[in-house]
């Protein structure tokens, strides 16, 4: 029993061993001289970067900033996607008119949208709310009318047998089910919409994690560029595993396929 | 619901369909209803664009977006700024590629590496790639190399996880048989795990040159001297507006020729679906 718990911690502890070594490393590296700090910075300098971030308020004005533009972007383009989509789902007439146009859309790195958004709508959130809403809408609204469409037709004809109205069946088939891709993809859309907000953010604003990186890159400041990547990382890694836990409860009671882990 | 019986059937993005009179005549005015947007939009947009100078200024007209992209079709330093971004992508996407695969292959071969690799994967993973164009430019300054080293950056997570989980995906009874007939590493490789790899870069191409053309994009944008992202960038900076939508246009075209090319390069290599 002993050595089974010896064994599983050893893994845990080389990681960890790994990344203070490879940490200690490059502070002794970059204090001695032996690399240039003005290239690969210091971790200490990121350290009291990030501290001074801190206490000036710098981390929690950009970092709110940041976290707004991503729920106002990531609700807002899975309301307006998932609208999109259903509609596409359920008329064919729809379906037949507006598909060519979101599997363009889908096709072009909407990113590159945003200088026009800000020339249109200014340096405010909105050119940046926009384009993370782009972002999320294309791909949203394909999956959506993809699961629309796959909602197995007996658990329709069944309702309706039963005298189930269009209302009932939207209630208790369709949401249900679709809601179950939001879900269920959810980790890959907000990693798309994350991707967007940072992207807007480095390109041109003033304010948030991206433009901190951005504004590091542009004062030849490598350690600022280190602590916004942090920071990031930070927030990404927090998101990812809330939204694991979110993917496992929802598809807890679906059959795992076997063979696969 | 379209469980009619018809004996025409067509092969439409959503499977086998039965063709009737229905769709025939639904195609029609769905195709009319297309053309109809598309002109309202452009009507839309050259009645607000030359309704105030301001306005003008703002959403520019698509009369002069058009005779800008006219301009260009002549001008020689557009085709070498285009030349310069898809270079910048195509060897950035290489790179990316080749590095993914071989460091898949490495973490496939041995469960330590894997177990101890996994939180440091799981965390780059979980990162917005972008984030890390401003290091690229600090590091390699604002020439090609950046872009190139920033979009293979990019590429390479998105190819390494893929690889990878399509590697862990191989039904493990194939390469049981195999060995039990007694196949050896370099038989597996050649036969079950190239193939396998192969089908998966060549699903994920589509998704993942997009990527590419954007990281490249973005990394010209945050800072360079050539290509169509720096072109768009000093426009922004200058008000021309017509010259931001014409990039942005031009870019849209060349992702979307790309993506329809690598739709049958797609259909070519899945036609014969293994894993």
């Amino acid at each position: 029993m002993r050595r089974l718990s010896l064994r599983r911690l050893s893994m845990p502890a080389a990681q960890v061993a790994t990344v203070v070594a490879f940490l200690g490393l490059w502070q002794w590296a970059s204090s001695s001289g032996r690399i240039d700090t003005f290239f690969f910075g210091k971790p200490s300098r990121i350290w009291s970067e990030l501290s001074d971030w801190i206490t000036t308020g710098t981390l929690w004005t950009n970092l709110s900033h940041t976290i707004e533009l991503l729920a106002v972007g990531y609700l807002a383009g899975l309301v307006i996607g998932f609208a999109l989509g259903w509609l596409m789902g359920a008329s064919p007439m729809a379906q037949a008119i507006l598909e060519p146009f979101v599997v363009f859309m889908n096709a072009v790195p909407r990113i590159i949208l945003y200088p026009f958004f800000v020339v249109w709508l200014g340096f405010g959130p909105l050119p940046r709310e926009l384009s993370v809403i782009l972002v999320m809408v294309p791909i949203v609204a394909i999956n959506i009318a993809t699961g629309y469409r796959s909602v197995e037709g007996h658990y329709l004809s069944n309702m309706q047998a039963q005298g189930a109205s269009r209302g009932h069946l939207a209630l208790h088939v369709y949401i249900p089910s679709l809601s179950l891709w939001v879900l269920s993809t959810c980790r890959v859309t907000f990693g798309l919409a994350f991707q967007a907000a940072i992207s807007a953010e480095l390109i041109t604003s003033n304010i948030g994690l991206g433009y901190l990186a951005a504004q590091g890159q542009s004062r030849f400041d490598v350690n600022q560029v280190y602590a916004a990547l942090f920071v990031v990382t930070a927030v990404a890694v927090v998101v990812d595993f809330g939204l694991v836990l979110i993917e496992r409860r929802a598809t807890r009671w679906m059959p795992r396929p076997t063979g696969t882990a | 619901m379209t469980s009619k019986a018809s004996t025409k059937l067509e092969l439409t993005t959503h499977g086998v369909q039965p063709v009737t009179r229905n769709t025939r005549g639904r195609r029609f005015w769905a195709r009319t209803a297309r053309v109809l947007i598309v002109v309202a939009f452009v009507g839309a947009w050259q009645t607000i664009g030359t309704r105030s100078p301001v306005e003008r200024l703002t959403f520019s007209t698509p009369e002069s977006v058009l005779t800008t992209l006219g301009r260009w079709t002549n001008d020689p330093t557009f085709w070498r700024d285009l030349g310069i971004t898809l270079t910048e992508a195509v060897l950035g996407y290489l790179m990316g590629v080749v590095s993914g695969v071989v460091l898949a292959a490495v973490v496939f071969s041995s469960t330590t590496i894997e177990r101890f690799l996994r939180p440091f994967v799981a965390v780059f993973n979980a990162l917005p790639k972008v984030v890390l164009a401003p290091l690229f430019l600090l590091w390699f300054g604002i020439g090609i190399s950046s872009k190139v080293y920033f979009t293979a950056s990019v590429i390479f997570f998105i190819i390494f996880y893929g690889v990878y989980t399509g590697m862990k995906a191989i039904d493990v009874s194939l390469v049981n048989n195999m060995r039990a007939l007694g196949a050896s590493t370099v038989d597996l490789t050649v036969h079950v795990y190239a193939p396998a790899i192969l089908t998966w870069i060549v699903a994920g191409l589509r998704l993942s040159f997009t990527f590419a053309i954007l990281a490249t994009v973005l990394g010209e944008f945050l800072g360079g001297t050539e290509g169509l992202g720096v072109r768009i960038s000093l426009a922004t900076q200058q008000l021309q507006n017509n010259v931001v939508i014409a990039g942005i246009i031009a870019i849209a075209l060349v992702a979307v020729l790309v993506d329809r090319s690598l739709v049958r390069v797609e259909r070519r290599f899945t036609r014969w679906k293994l894993f």
